[in-house]
């Protein structure tokens, strides 16, 4: 079992958010994570990633000054990392129970607290040999699925180096999916293109 | 990976493209080309083709299987079709260097679809599989895969080649033979239609090749280019072997009508036949009421002669002391109607080299003809040089209708005694131009018209060869059996294909796509259900198939010939 990413810190049946146990260090967007419970395993796609202070409503101010840009700040400032936090979001796209994969919501979130990991390629893999939880990405509400789904797509490729067609075959799911929406159908494969 | 693995189940959904059959009963190891989503018995079915299967591969014509729940349904491809699941494609579809876009959008966004017409179903269970397949009453249900068809199912379909069944030609698409079932194909009358360079006449060959081999019928061949008997020369410029190179002379004897054009070709004919002027009938000239352009008042006033002179009617009619005045005041003829028959038949027909003033002077070539049908070998008229439609058209009648008499009165003999005389043999008569002896009005008078309506009681059938079957009488093209028919182009012609055929529309756009070379659409009695074909070709291979006494006969002709200018010299 890889070290786990980062622990729940928010939780619903659709979504959870984890903040990363090191500042800046979050799973790519698009990017598969995992909760392992002992009777079941939640999956889910990171969505979103902030960073912010540790306290809430405390902004960060700004550190710059001449020569000391970027990098050079942190460097500088040593305990920046004990002050700020990393905080990722992943839509749920469905669950493992009983060994078997479920394309569907969990009967109750991730408790908060458990360690959140990313799943390995060999997971990945697994993960997108069905395209179902296309369906559930395009569904959501309030999250930027065309381009998630697009940035995953990307990662599984990457993942999935024994399938040279899997954008091919993610394609004509999300155009099955998108039959009626032409537009955003050619928003997403478009994405995928610039990926060549 | 584990059996319980919870991915390993969704790693065989991924490959549903490729193979997903429905029923656990049905084996389908042919590739899916889609699924069936609408239609009905009646106007066909439609079907959603795969995103991998590509419309181009879809022709017209090609015969697939749709395996039902409970009934495997054979199909013809009757039309094939562009889609797209959303207007918004069509109006922005992706340019010819967005290739990932057009990959991805075709077969789903824009997707093909397959009109399928249900020709024959076959129950999954062992009973009915031996049952043979019958014409569908029902459809498959919703979302049934339809596969290309492989061997197998030509097999189920048109059963495998033997004695009876010939193999006619292969699908376009598939080395499979598909055979005709000879027996059922000589019972009833037949067409071989095309426009002319279509290749009717080889068609007709092997078809003559396949009777004569397997002996379900004899033949008769009104051979008006002298093309079936001896080697001729197909289109390309090749000689092609005759009837008589191909079966030995217990088999095929070649008459002629012009001895001397069977000669020049330093063939030697088994027969000759003249014609008595006797045995001319009204009926007869009937029929060649517009090759000899007569009205209808000279027809009846060579009836008036008939019953004047009987059998001897035109031999008096056209005698140099004639008198014509006369003879009009006897029967009451017009006058100048029977002037104009007269002038007619002394122009046309008594001036033709093979018609004699009396059937005795003819002598018994024509006697002789028929005996050897009787004993069950095929003849082949050839016409030489007479190749005109008149002679033809009278030959063809006469001999015809004596034919009809004999065998008329042979089963009539037979049903009566019922003591076990047998009856006469199955007979095929082959006609060109058919049109001409079987159009409306000429075949409600002549004996064609006859047979091609009610001789298969009589076991005598009709090959017409024609490419004007439009010409035909429909009553007559009804009763034809099967049809086999190269292009056409004439729309009146592919209409009157279909005259008596259910569900023709669909087959329409089938003859439609035929090759002007070669190919023919194959329908009616002797088959299962309709089918494009490549003809098979009329090659060495072919002479082979036919038996040993094919094997050389370049030498047996040869040999013939030589002994045949020692016993005849040319100048002789």
């Amino acid at each position: 079992m890889s070290e786990p990413i980062g622990e729940i810190v928010e939780t619903a049946v659709a979504e959870f958010t984890a903040q990363a146990y090191q500042f800046g260090q979050s799973p790519p967007f698009g990017s598969f994570v995992k909760v392992e419970l002992p009777d079941w395993t939640a999956y889910g796609l990171v969505y979103a990633i902030r960073s912010g202070g540790v306290e809430p409503g405390l902004r960060p101010v700004v550190r710059g000054r001449d020569g000391v840009r970027d990098a050079a700040i942190y460097a500088e400032n040593p305990d920046l990392e004990q002050v700020l936090r990393t905080e990722f979001t992943a839509l749920t796209i469905g669950f493992q129970e009983d060994a078997e994969l479920r394309t569907f919501l969990p009967p109750q979130p991730p408790p908060l607290h458990w360690s959140v990991h990313v799943c390995s390629d060999d997971e990945v893999v697994r993960l997108s040999e069905q395209l179902e939880y296309f369906r559930t990405v395009l569904a959501a509400a309030q999250i930027p699925a065309d381009a998630l789904l697009a940035a995953n797509i990307r990662l599984a490729r990457l993942a999935r180096a024994g399938e040279p067609d899997f954008t091919l075959r993610a394609g004509r799911e999300l155009a099955t999916l998108l039959k009626r929406d032409y537009a955003r159908l050619n928003g997403i494969l478009r994405g995928l293109r610039t990926g060549d | 990976m584990s059996a319980a693995d919870p991915f390993e189940q969704g790693h065989g959904m991924a490959r549903s493209g490729d193979e997903a059959p429905l029923s656990p009963q049905s084996s389908i190891l042919s590739p899916r080309l889609g699924l069936v989503v609408e239609g009905s018995l009646v106007e066909g079915l439609r079907a959603r083709l795969d995103a991998n299967s590509s419309v181009e591969d879809m022709r017209v014509g090609r015969f697939v299987r749709i395996a039902g729940e409970k009934h495997d349904f054979f199909c013809l491809v009757t039309d094939v079709r562009l889609s797209a699941t959303s207007n918004d494609v069509l109006a922005d579809p992706p340019a010819p260097e967005e290739g990932f876009l057009r990959q991805v959008l075709a077969g789903t966004a824009a997707y093909g679809e397959i009109a399928i017409q249900p020709m024959l179903m076959l129950s999954r269970e062992s009973q009915a599989e031996q049952e043979g397949p019958r014409p569908p009453r029902t459809v498959p249900i919703h979302f049934s895969s339809v596969v290309a068809a492989d061997e197998g199912d030509f097999e189920r379909v048109f059963g495998k080649e033997d004695d009876f069944h010939f193999e006619l030609g292969r699908p376009r698409e598939m080395e499979v033979p598909v055979v005709l079932d000879l027996p059922r194909f000589v019972e009833r009358s037949n067409g071989v239609f095309g426009k002319s360079g279509t290749g009717k006449s080889f068609l007709t060959r092997l078809l003559l090749c396949g009777v004569i081999k397997s002996g379900v019928a004899t033949n008769l061949i009104f051979d008006m280019h002298s093309e079936y008997g001896w080697a001729s020369q197909s289109e390309s410029g090749e000689l092609v072997r005759g009837l008589r190179q191909l079966f030995p002379s217990t088999k095929v004897v070649v008459y002629t009508l012009d001895p001397d054009s069977t000669r020049q070709r330093v063939v030697k004919p088994d027969g000759q036949i003249s014609i008595g002027l006797n045995e001319i009938e009204v009926e007869d000239v009937a029929l060649l009421q517009e090759e000899l352009r007569l009205n209808p008042t000279a027809v009846e006033s060579a009836s008036l002669c008939e019953n004047e002179f009987r059998s001897d009617w035109i031999e008096k009619l056209t005698a140099d002391d004639m008198d014509v005045a006369d003879l009009v005041k006897r029967t009451g003829a017009h006058a100048e109607s029977l002037a104009a028959l007269r002038r007619k038949l002394i122009a046309h027909i008594t001036s033709l080299k093979f018609v004699k003033r009396n059937v005795s002077e003819a002598s018994s070539g024509l006697d002789k003809l028929i005996a050897d049908l009787e004993r069950g070998r095929h003849v082949v008229l050839e016409f030489g040089q007479h190749r005109r439609l008149l002679p033809y058209m009278l030959v063809a009648n006469v001999i015809t209708r004596r034919i009809h008499r004999i065998w008329t009165e042979k089963v009539e003999r037979h049903k009566q005694r019922q003591d076990g005389t047998p009856p006469p043999g199955q007979l095929m008569i082959t006609i060109e131009e058919a049109h001409k002896f079987l159009n409306p009005r000429a075949a409600a008078q002549t004996i064609f018209g006859t047979i091609a309506r009610e001789m298969r009681k009589y076991n005598v059938t009709l090959l017409v060869v024609d490419q004007r079957p439009s010409g035909i009488d429909d009553e007559v093209l009804s009763q034809i059996g099967t049809r086999i028919t190269c292009q056409l182009s004439d729309d009146k012609d592919i209409e009157a294909i279909f005259t008596g055929v259910s569900g023709a529309g669909h087959l329409r756009a089938v003859l439609a796509t035929l090759d002007s070379r070669q190919e023919a659409i194959i329908l009616g009695h002797a088959v299962p259900m309709p089918l494009p074909l490549r003809i098979r070709p009329y090659d060495e291979e072919f002479y082979s198939s036919l038996g040993p006494w094919a094997d050389d006969p370049g030498l047996a002709i040869a040999r013939a010939s030589r002994t045949y200018e020692q016993l005849f010299p040319a100048d002789e």
